[in-house]
């Protein structure tokens, strides 16, 4: 699974990503594929002297699999002093561990009482750090199907389910910006909507 | 022994029976590179009527174990949940998603 990159429309032209600065270097926290991953190599090696820095280095961390092997206590404690724009780098490294659901079970916290706090507060601050902020105002059809993508037909199909799912005002607000609607589809007309704009698309 | 517990601990059994019984199956969700938390968290909150914190530890926990239980019940209502995710259509945040996340129905 990944972290949301942005708005697409807008990811496309601009490379919007999150940023944060870091030792001087700049870092690309929700960029994905391929650079994703040089991006995640080429800061490993940072990344661990940071952990081994906040750890007290005993015992030295060397690989994503050595954070697998601390304690639940251990590992949350980690977390908790790690900065939140480095979070998704951290998570990503207990991926690359393969620890799997024991893993899990540790940043549970064990499920004991103790370590409820610092749970919470992971999974808090991780929850802002990765998730797309809600806006209520904005149009999600407006913001992730790209006009420029009208051509590609199986591609506008794979979005139907996330087109209908949409309230009618905003559908309609889409169809009208886009196409010369001339009628307004009331609330559970989904459907019909979905049919006139895809007919639309095959005029082109 | 006092008949109030003891007539308690007959409901309890029951109870726990009753449980056992709808509970006898699950719905497994699996990870895939092709769509995001925001995802994950969207569709268990309207699929599985979690709270969007239960959601995402859900969603943190497909992506570190790769698979994570969405669901329990009785198998129809596993089959009906495991349906809608599998039609939940992609994730409309990543031009390369094309199609819904996977998900099984399993004997719990």
């Amino acid at each position: 699974m990944l972290v949301n990159p942005g708005r697409n429309q807008k990811y496309r032209t601009q490379t919007r990503v999150q940023f944060a600065k870091f030792g001087g270097v700049c870092l690309r926290g929700g960029k994905v594929g391929v650079l994703q991953i040089v991006y995640f190599r080429a800061m490993e090696q940072l990344v661990l002297d940071l952990l081994n820095t906040l750890h007290g280095g005993n015992p030295p961390i060397r690989e994503p699999r050595d954070l697998a092997l601390l304690s639940s206590k251990q590992i949350l404690t980690l977390i908790d002093l790690t900065p939140p724009e480095l979070l998704p780098l951290v998570v990503r490294f207990l991926k690359e561990s393969r620890g799997g659901e024991r893993l899990f079970e540790k940043l549970m916290g064990e499920h004991e009482e103790e370590n409820r706090e610092l749970v919470d507060k992971f999974f808090g601050r991780y929850f802002a750090m990765v998730m797309e902020p809600t806006s209520p105002e904005e149009n999600p059809l407006l913001c992730y199907i790209d006009p420029e993508m009208f051509h590609d037909l199986a591609f506008i199909q794979t979005r139907e389910s996330f087109f209908k799912r949409q309230s009618i005002a905003d559908i309609n607000e889409f169809l009208g910006i886009h196409f010369n609607l001339d009628q307004q589809f009331v609330a559970g007309e989904q459907d019909k909507a979905w049919n006139f704009f895809f007919n639309e698309l095959l005029k082109v | 022994m006092n008949p109030e517990s003891e007539t308690k601990s007959a409901t309890e059994v029951i109870e726990a029976a009753q449980t056992k019984a709808v509970r006898h199956w699950k719905v497994v969700l699996y990870n895939d590179e092709d769509h995001t938390y925001d995802y994950v968290v969207a569709l268990l909150v309207a699929v599985c009527a979690m709270a969007r914190e239960q959601a995402f530890r859900c969603a943190v926990e497909v992506d570190l174990c790769g698979r994570t239980v969405v669901y329990y019940g009785n198998q129809e209502d596993c089959a009906r949940i495991s349906g809608k995710i599998n039609t939940w259509g992609a994730d409309h945040r990543l031009l390369r998603s094309r199609g819904s996340m996977n998900s099984a129905v399993e004997p719990n």
